[in-house]
């Protein structure tokens, strides 16, 4: 009884918000990796290192988004 | 039209309706159709919201009641859930945004260019769908993150935002838990503006693609089943439209109680 009132108290959530999490989770490693490619010719760094971090931090940071909003 | 062995080219492109074209230059700066829609925005709802709401009794009437009825669903069943009593402290900048991203979405579905090349006879850039444009969509997160931070302090103090920024650990966890929200408050307004900019945009290419396949095939039956898509279509956006403006009111009211509620 007292977890079905828990359960009550918790706020209710639709589906509707993940409409579209792909292309978002998608459209920011893409625009992270875009920003990190340019950093890389503008420090000229000889490889695609900042390409890749953009990548990473995107990545953890979307994961660790979506797992925030979903809690 | 060209057809070269099987590729069929065509000078019509779906993206034309959703890019930013220069209006005119005002004192240097260069004003775009989407410049114009989100001064158009503002505008209308700056004239249209007071008006609404303006009214003798308790009770509202017509227009009025709406807005009325959309406030309190916001404020009780979207925002009360996850701002608790910080409510009504940070009602009116979600209200602010939930109308104005919903009025931008509404007016990119009114074909105002078209209508003036139709009065005037000469082609006209007066329109088009703002929030198809990265760089407002980025405009509206920016200014989201700002205030969800800003509010975040308002709330705790500044010591007391940075001390609850991140949930509480053992504390050999702190420093990755520290890293892990730095790294998702800067992933947070990309992820807002990509949502609303994508969803937008993907879907005036479906119309624009759609209405192509006329030009495409200059046939009758081509042409009733692609003006029946683009109906069906039209709806669609509309439901995406207000879809749209509700996910990033919604995501805003969460990123917020994060920040003024620190058990989160």
């Amino acid at each position: 009884m007292e977890k079905d009132d828990r359960q009550k108290d918790k706020p209710q959530r639709s589906g509707l918000e993940w409409m579209g999490a792909g292309i978002e989770f998608c459209g920011v490693i893409a625009i992270f990796c875009y920003i990190g490619h340019r950093l890389d010719g503008f420090f000229n760094t000889g490889g695609p290192f900042l390409l890749v971090t953009g990548f990473f931090i995107s990545f953890i940071g979307m994961m660790y988004l979506f797992y925030k909003e979903s809690k | 039209m060209l057809d070269t062995g099987g590729i069929v080219l065509t000078q019509f492109n779906p993206l034309r309706e959703v890019v930013s074209r220069e209006l005119f230059t005002v004192w240097g700066i260069t004003v775009s159709n989407h410049m114009f829609m989100v001064t158009l925005a503002a505008a209308i709802l700056l004239i249209a919201l007071p008006l609404a709401v303006r009214g003798k009794g308790l009770v509202s009437r017509g227009f009025g009641n709406l807005i009325e009825t959309v406030c309190v669903f916001i404020r009780e069943e979207m925002a009360r859930p996850f701002l608790g009593e910080a409510t009504d402290r940070h009602i009116g900048f979600v209200w602010t945004v939930f109308f104005f991203v919903l009025t931008l979405n509404l007016l990119g579905m009114v074909p105002l260019d078209k209508f003036i090349t139709l009065i005037s006879g000469a082609e006209s850039h007066l329109g088009g769908i703002a929030t198809a444009n990265i760089w407002v969509t980025g405009s509206l997160a920016l200014v989201a993150f700002f205030s969800i931070h800003i509010f975040g302090m308002r709330q705790q103090g500044v010591w007391g935002y940075v001390r609850n920024f991140a949930p509480n650990v053992p504390w050999p966890m702190v420093p990755f838990i520290y890293f892990l929200e730095v790294v998702g408050a800067i992933v947070k307004p990309f992820a807002l503006a990509i949502r609303l900019f994508a969803n937008m945009l993907a879907g005036h290419v479906v119309l624009g693609t759609l209405l192509g396949l006329i030009f495409l095939f200059k046939n009758y039956f081509v042409g009733a089943a692609t003006v029946i898509g683009v109906v069906l279509m039209s709806l669609l956006e509309l439901f995406v439209a207000f879809l749209q403006a509700y996910i990033f009111t919604f995501l805003t009211i969460i990123f917020i109680g994060f920040a003024v509620k620190p058990q989160h």
